[in-house]
């Protein structure tokens, strides 16, 4: 899977976990998870939506230690290729 | 050590337990959960364990997963009951914490019959203070949440201990009160979240409160939200 396309489903996903509105459209690899909104707990619904679209098994420490989407895409992209 | 008093211990809350006498308020209140298909989450005060732990081990109460923390106090809690027919999931606060309810909603989506249950103000208090994570729970397992506390008379309290542990004494009647089930959705934003947390935080206290007053069992320090 492109790094582009897994970017843009976790914008999806992001948009369906996030507790808050969420402005996508200006989103960069640079941006951080937390700037979504995501405390400690309300990462559990982004760490179980990740896993449902993605297929993969992700740890409550693996999805804490992730700062920035860019990260995330990396995380995902090693994931996927397991 | 470690290997002696977890028997030791779980020898004791037998005998106690054969010397106790239950009485249940509301029983139908947990009936018509597990009568239910959704899994249920059970949620009580940390102080109230023991009095609890016999009573939900039995199989007419449903088929339990619990937390424990990873201490050594955790590692005797944890044998303790899963001698007593419980599943045991290791974590408290931070990233363990948050790894357990992972863990123990993974293990509910395998098993629905299985229910889980979790102390609602967690493994180091504030006493009556509940934290999110029972919430979470709920949200991602069904959204049965059931509040049920217990009391008794005559009972020891532990009153260094952060939680207050109520031990009941042998031959003491021991109070059951099972709340009403709480619904809760699947997705919150993060206002609806604090605000169940808020509500459920009232109605512990006030079903507290109750079984106090149905055992007669009053504490110097009854429990409130600080």
């Amino acid at each position: 899977m492109e790094r582009q396309e897994i970017f843009q489903r976790i914008g999806t996903v992001i948009g369906e976990s996030a507790h808050e509105d969420v402005d996508w459209a200006t989103a960069t690899e640079e941006t951080t998870i937390e700037s979504f909104g995501f405390d400690s707990l309300a990462v559990l619904d982004l760490l179980f939506d990740l896993e449902g679209e993605f297929g993969v098994e992700i740890s409550a420490e693996e999805i804490l230690n992730i700062r920035t989407l860019g990260e995330l895409v990396t995380f995902l992209e090693g994931r996927l290729r397991r | 050590m470690r290997w002696v008093v977890p028997p030791l211990a779980l020898g004791l809350i037998r005998l106690l337990d054969w010397s106790w006498r239950y009485q249940e308020f509301h029983r139908e209140r947990l009936e018509s959960c597990l009568s239910s298909s959704r899994p249920l989450v059970a949620g009580f005060l940390h102080g109230r364990t023991f009095a609890l732990l016999r009573s939900m081990s039995r199989p007419r109460n449903g088929r339990w997963l619990s937390m424990c923390s990873k201490s050594l106090d955790g590692d005797a809690m944890a044998r303790i009951e899963e001698r007593l027919g419980f599943e045991v999931v290791r974590g408290s606060s931070g990233t363990d914490g948050l790894q357990a309810i992972v863990d123990l909603i993974k293990r509910v989506r395998r098993d629905p019959g299985l229910g889980s249950c979790l102390a609602v103000d967690g493994s180091r208090g504030p006493r009556g203070r509940v934290q999110g994570g029972i919430i979470s729970l709920a949200q991602r397992t069904g959204g049965v949440l059931l509040p049920i506390t217990a009391s008794a008379k005559p009972a020891y309290i532990f009153s260094r201990a952060w939680d207050r542990t109520l031990l009941p004494l042998p031959f003491a009647r021991v109070t059951i009160v099972y709340g009403e089930a709480m619904e809760v959705p699947e997705r919150l934003t993060s206002v609806q979240f604090a605000a169940l947390v808020t509500e459920l935080e009232t109605r512990m206290l006030a079903l507290q409160a109750e079984a106090d007053g149905y055992s007669g069992q009053g504490d110097p320090l009854p429990v409130r939200s600080s």
